[in-house]
């Protein structure tokens, strides 16, 4: 039987072109829908990576007044007291703020993140590498604290031509770089030209807006489990109160972009689409096909063929098909993912970007994609795909079956 | 093994027997009776020819023998069995196993080549696929097709393609043949070679023949005539 579906399709080559398209063209959406998702959540959960945390909070505002030291546009100041309590909230593991400012020096802001020296664990500042991707500390160490130390990220210091040793003037105060680090090919979150401890930052905006006093503008939570960020991420929400942002890795693809959101979250009902609609298409082509072959389906009833011998030989027909366009299209589509990543240009939303526009650095706020082929995607293509081909050629034997075998005969 | 399957064709139950068949068609513009109380007998190993005008029946007989359609009311007996007992699948088994088609328009199937549509109704049987093939080269010689075993049907002339038609009824090793038209569509010469070639094969393997025809000279080469007319038994001719 196999092998007569295979001569049958082999000798029809126009049906079994048009037929195979469509299978190929499923196999490919589902493919590259499948891995693009994959590559957006990848992308998308390394910002989160990067700080070590499962959310990131921020409070959004009005944009402040002008000072020598403010707070980014439109980032809003969180108390001590709110970190505390965040990091009271059940189910999370560690809470740690940085604030974020633009220190202005001769009319030239520099975007300075304060972070807690003594606890890197979580934040802008912590060490991450992941194959040529990193945010380390490529020269030099971590302030201390009680000295005015500074670390620069590379592409300021580079700029600035600054080395380990030099003097930088920040705000209305002078420091001395300790350490140069490198953000390369990560989305740095809460990130900044140059990094000074909490405290100082602090001073520095407490002297130029003194009611904002051991204020934080963002707070990384890490929660204990996976499953405590839904509950985690209303208890801050009640925290925090009007303004509250909460990022977590399921958000992200939200804030950065619908068709990322829909691509990355929704992959399964995208492929759920691609089924339902390729699936339509496909089964109308296979009754077609059997429409054009009604008469030859008479023959093999007159010849003794029971029903669901027409309908195997059929649905081996299909499933042939749908093996032949499968296999191409899985590949073709991995090939269109990989070229779409490699053209999709992501990068974080806009409430991440700390920067003014008159920085004279970029954040680091681009996404790289990383599209791979994976086993399970090529398998989940390959399955669904003959799926499909297994349901087309099932409703189209069976609809060829149910023909009263004179009444095939009889079609002209 | 034919030897004695012509043993058993040899017993005196009837290899088909109707008995007051009626087939009515229901049409928008009113019913058409296209067979009204049809009673006939075929006993083993006859040539029978059913003849008539266009629209006597003929065709529509046959087709009911075959259990390709049930009829209106009467009762159908084929091969010891009662078609009306048989659902859909046992219908297609008695059809495979006892039964051998000859369309008049050959209905071969263009994309398969001469070996596969000879081999089509083989296809759905278990058993050894040597023995299935042995059998189908076997019948493809007695046609004296063996060079063209590769062909398409579309290489073929109308005789060559019934000839294919006439193995691939035969390879089943049938009790009974039934050919709507055999000649229909054939010149004198090439239907005088079918003609030759179905008689010949039913005579050695003591095989039923049932053929429905309106030519007389092919009427005449069978044992028995059954002559139909508006749905009914007009007469028949009675072997010498």
């Amino acid at each position: 039987m196999v092998a007569l579906a295979l001569r049958e399709i082999s000798r029809r080559k126009s049906r079994t072109l048009l037929s195979v398209c469509s299978f190929l063209l499923i196999a490919l959406l589902v493919a590259a829908g499948h891995c693009l998702g994959r590559a957006i959540r990848k992308a998308t959960a390394e910002p989160l990576k990067v700080t070590g945390a499962d959310l990131v909070v921020t409070r959004q505002v009005r944009p402040c007044p002008f000072y020598a030291v403010k707070r980014p546009k439109g980032l809003g100041a969180i108390t001590a007291d709110e970190v505390r309590q965040i990091a009271q909230v059940p189910g999370v593991k560690a809470a740690s703020g940085s604030l974020v400012v633009w220190a202005f020096h001769e009319g030239q802001p520099t975007v300075v993140t304060g972070v807690i020296p003594d606890s890197v664990k979580t934040g802008p500042l912590r060490q991450y590498r992941s194959g040529e991707r990193c945010c380390v500390l490529e020269e030099g160490r971590l302030f201390d604290p009680t000295k005015d130390e500074t670390v620069l990220d590379k592409g300021f210091a580079d700029q600035r031509n600054a080395k380990v040793g030099d003097r930088v003037i920040l705000g209305d105060r002078e420091f001395t770089v300790c350490g140069i680090l490198k953000v390369a090919g990560v989305a740095v979150i809460g990130g900044g030209q140059a990094y000074l401890p909490l405290k100082t930052v602090q001073d520095m905006l407490r002297r130029q807006v003194p009611e904002e006093v051991e204020v934080v503008d963002y707070v990384f939570v890490a929660t204990q489990r996976a499953d405590d960020v839904a509950a985690v991420t209303a208890a801050v929400e009640k925290i925090i109160g009007e303004g509250a942002q909460i990022s977590s890795q399921d958000s992200l693809p939200g804030e950065i972009s619908r068709s990322a959101a829909m691509t990355a979250a929704g992959s399964g009902a995208f492929v759920v689409l691609i089924l339902v609609v390729g699936g339509l298409l496909v089964v109308r082509g296979a009754l077609s096909s059997v429409r054009e072959r009604v008469v030859e389906i008479g023959i093999m009833r007159a010849l003794g063929w029971r029903k669901r011998h027409v309908a195997s030989l059929l649905g081996y027909e299909t499933v042939l098909q749908g093996i032949l366009g499968a296999v191409p299209g899985a590949l073709a589509g991995y090939v269109v993912a990989f070229t779409i990543c490699a053209h999709m240009n992501l990068s974080l939303p806009a409430s991440f970007n700390s920067y003014p526009p008159c920085a004279t650095t970029e954040p680091a706020l681009e996404l790289t994609l990383e599209p791979s082929v994976s086993p399970d995607g090529i398998v989940i293509t390959l399955l669904l795909t003959v799926a499909l081909a297994v349901v087309a050629g099932l409703i189209a034997g069976r609809y060829a079956a149910s023909r009263a075998p004179m009444d095939s005969l009889r079609q002209p | 093994m034919a030897e004695g399957q012509n043993q058993n064709r040899g017993v005196a139950q009837n290899t088909v027997r109707t008995e007051a068949v009626m087939k009515v068609y229901a049409r928008t513009d009113g019913d058409v009776r296209a067979l009204d109380g049809v009673s006939v007998q075929v006993a083993p190993g006859e040539t029978v020819a059913i003849t008539g005008p266009s629209g006597s029946g003929k065709s529509t007989l046959l087709s009911l023998i075959a259990g390709l359609d049930r009829p209106t009311s009467g009762e159908l007996v084929v091969l010891g069995q009662r078609l009306g007992d048989l659902n859909e699948d046992g219908l297609a088994d008695l059809r495979r196993r006892h039964m051998g088609f000859v369309f008049q328009n050959y209905h071969l199937i263009p994309t398969l080549t001469v070996w596969e549509n000879v081999m089509l109704p083989l296809v759905p049987q278990q058993g050894n696929s040597l023995g299935l093939k042995s059998r189908a080269l076997h019948c493809i010689e007695r046609v004296g097709l063996q060079k063209r075993i590769r062909h398409l049907p579309g290489e073929l002339s109308g005789g060559e393609q019934q000839r294919v038609g006439l193995a691939r009824a035969l390879v089943t090793d049938p009790t009974l043949i039934l050919a709507d038209e055999p000649t229909g569509n054939l010149d004198a010469e090439s239907a005088g070679v079918i003609l030759d070639l179905l008689f010949g094969l039913a005579r050695d393997g003591g095989r039923t023949v049932l053929l429905t025809t309106h030519d007389r000279a092919v009427a005449g080469r069978c044992g028995r005539e059954i002559r139909m007319r508006d749905g009914r038994v007009e007469t028949g001719r009675q072997e010498p």
